[in-house]
């Protein structure tokens, strides 16, 4: 973050290399089995290394453009090359405010932070990366701003209402339709090691349904290890996953809806999921899990204190749950 | 007494006791630029299918192409100068208008309460002909209000005042 003229920041100088850490990745990848001379590849590289410079250049040039600054009540953010882009987020129109934390971010120290407006798609309101403690500084300056108060204000204390052990979140990947399937796969496994015939006629179906599976189940694991509920004058706080990090801030107020689901095979432990839905639109979804209309306010927990944290989101008693009246039994269901 | 929103058709009465304020066109260097990208489409698209024409079946078909692209060029003009001119926005006390469009008219009303943020975006060529396009993003992602081709200035001006406005009234999500 560098200061500017003007009070404009711009973004780490690290965030180039992060942002195109996976396609550089590639990149490397690409140059390293061509120059292991393996696909008899005698020319020269030129393609590969002109392919790894305009990665980064394009990246670094990105970056070069891109500043942002909190003018009062309104954080603006400047971007693009070719193509000039400004925009003004008003912080009163706020629903939430995420900080990410990739795994090679979270390695370098550094966040992304995402403002997450009604009508805003994936790329409004991002800024990747900041330094760590300049994102969170921004997050409560933010949500302080959001609230009415001097954007001065610290970050208030928080009160952590639920934390979901390792032990159950992977109980309950494995009571999932998901992991049964899994457990179908591993019984069909046993019988092609009992009789090896089978294995041309089912191995590559099986091959194929572990492929998708397997990554699903790692997926839900990785976004909501570690998953803590916390209570803040300024909203609610979502912490989770395993190697990258994500920390959701959603004020109350923004919460426009609380669903409470049971899945059958939950229902003996009297385990449940709490989701809230978000006002945004959806736009691309990220493989965090941030990007969603609908966050997980609880993955799995009793119905007793999920229920307690449904009455406190909604922030009122919710009217006693009524029956369609006995004359309608005849009626056509619609 | 003055109508709010241009042509026939499609009309907004003023509100009773409000001084109505006069609808804004965009700058005329909109249309300037308009006619540059029209005029450089043209000369593309005309150097293109002529020298295909001329390679596959002679001089006679490339001019008949050529022909047809400078005709399609000129209704061109016609079609995007109507465009161009009907593009019109109104700075109401609660909400601005925008309206457009020649044969379907279309006429957004936007309440700065409703607003959720502003975005300005100037491309390439619009940067050439120092316009800028403000666009204004509200919570449903089909009602977005689009005003292309504003002076530089005019878009900052637009772009403070919205979000100040927004500020001050807002309502709701």
């Amino acid at each position: 973050m560098t200061g500017q003229p003007g009070g404009w920041h711009r973004l780490h100088p690290l965030s180039p290399l992060v942002r195109s850490g996976r396609a550089a990745v590639g990149v490397l990848a690409i140059v390293g089995i061509s120059a292991s001379g393996q696909f008899g590849h005698d020319g020269s590289h030129l393609l590969d290394w002109a392919l790894a410079a305009a990665v980064v250049i394009g990246a670094v040039v990105n970056w070069l453009v891109t500043r942002w600054k909190l003018d009062g009540a309104t954080l603006r953010i400047e971007t693009g090359l070719l193509r000039r882009d400004s925009r003004q987020l008003p912080v009163a129109r706020i629903q939430a405010v995420d900080v990410v934390r990739p795994f090679l971010a979270r390695a370098l120290g550094l966040a992304e932070l995402r403002v997450r407006l009604a009508g805003s798609s994936h790329a409004d309101g991002r800024l990747a990366y900041l330094p760590e403690q300049a994102a969170l500084d921004l997050r409560a300056r933010l949500l302080a701003a959001h609230h009415g108060l001097d954007p001065a204000t610290p970050e208030p204390g928080e009160q952590i209402l639920a934390s979901v052990p390792t032990g159950r979140l992977v109980g309950s990947v494995l009571a999932s339709g998901a992991s049964l399937l899994i457990a179908l796969l591993v019984a069909e496994l046993v019988v092609i090691l009992v009789a090896p015939a089978v294995l041309a006629a089912s191995g590559s179906t099986f091959l194929i349904f572990l492929l998708t599976l397997v990554p699903m189940v790692w997926r839900r694991l990785a976004t909501e290890y570690g998953f803590t509920l916390a209570q803040s004058p300024d909203g609610i706080r979502i912490r989770r996953g395993l190697l990258g990090t994500v920390a959701e801030t959603i004020p109350l107020r923004r919460v426009q809806a609380v669903r409470m689901v049971e899945p059958v095979l939950w229902r003996p432990l009297g385990w449940c999921r709490l989701e809230i839905d978000v006002a945004g639109s959806p736009g691309r979804d990220h493989a965090d899990g941030s990007g969603r209309l609908r966050k997980t306010l609880l993955p799995v927990g009793h119905r007793e204190p999920a229920w307690r944290l449904m009455l406190l989101v909604m922030a009122a008693d919710p009217p006693p749950l009524v029956r369609p009246p006995g004359q309608a039994r005849g009626g056509r269901p619609r | 007494m003055h109508l709010v929103g241009g042509r026939e058709g499609c009309t907004v009465w003023p509100m009773p006791g409000s001084a109505a304020p006069a609808p804004k066109s965009p700058s005329p260097r909109l249309w300037r630029m308009r006619r540059w990208q029209i005029a450089g489409t043209a000369a593309v698209a005309a150097l293109g299918a002529g020298t295909a024409a001329a390679l596959a079946a002679g001089a006679p078909a490339a001019a008949i192409t050529v022909a047809v692209v400078l005709v399609a060029a000129l209704a061109a003009f016609w079609f995007v100068r109507n465009r161009v001119r009907a593009w019109t926005y109104t700075e109401r006390e609660d909400d601005l208008i925008v309206a457009r469009g020649v044969l379907v008219r279309r006429l957004s009303v936007v309440p700065y309460g409703r607003m959720q943020f502003v975005d300005v975006t100037a491309g390439p060529v619009e940067r050439a002909f120092r316009l800028a396009t403000v666009k204004l993003h509200t919570a449903a992602a089909a009602s977005d209000a689009r005003i292309p081709g504003l002076e530089r200035e005019e878009a900052a001006r637009l772009r403070d005042r919205l979000a100040a406005l927004g500020e001050a009234k807002a309502a709701g999500l």
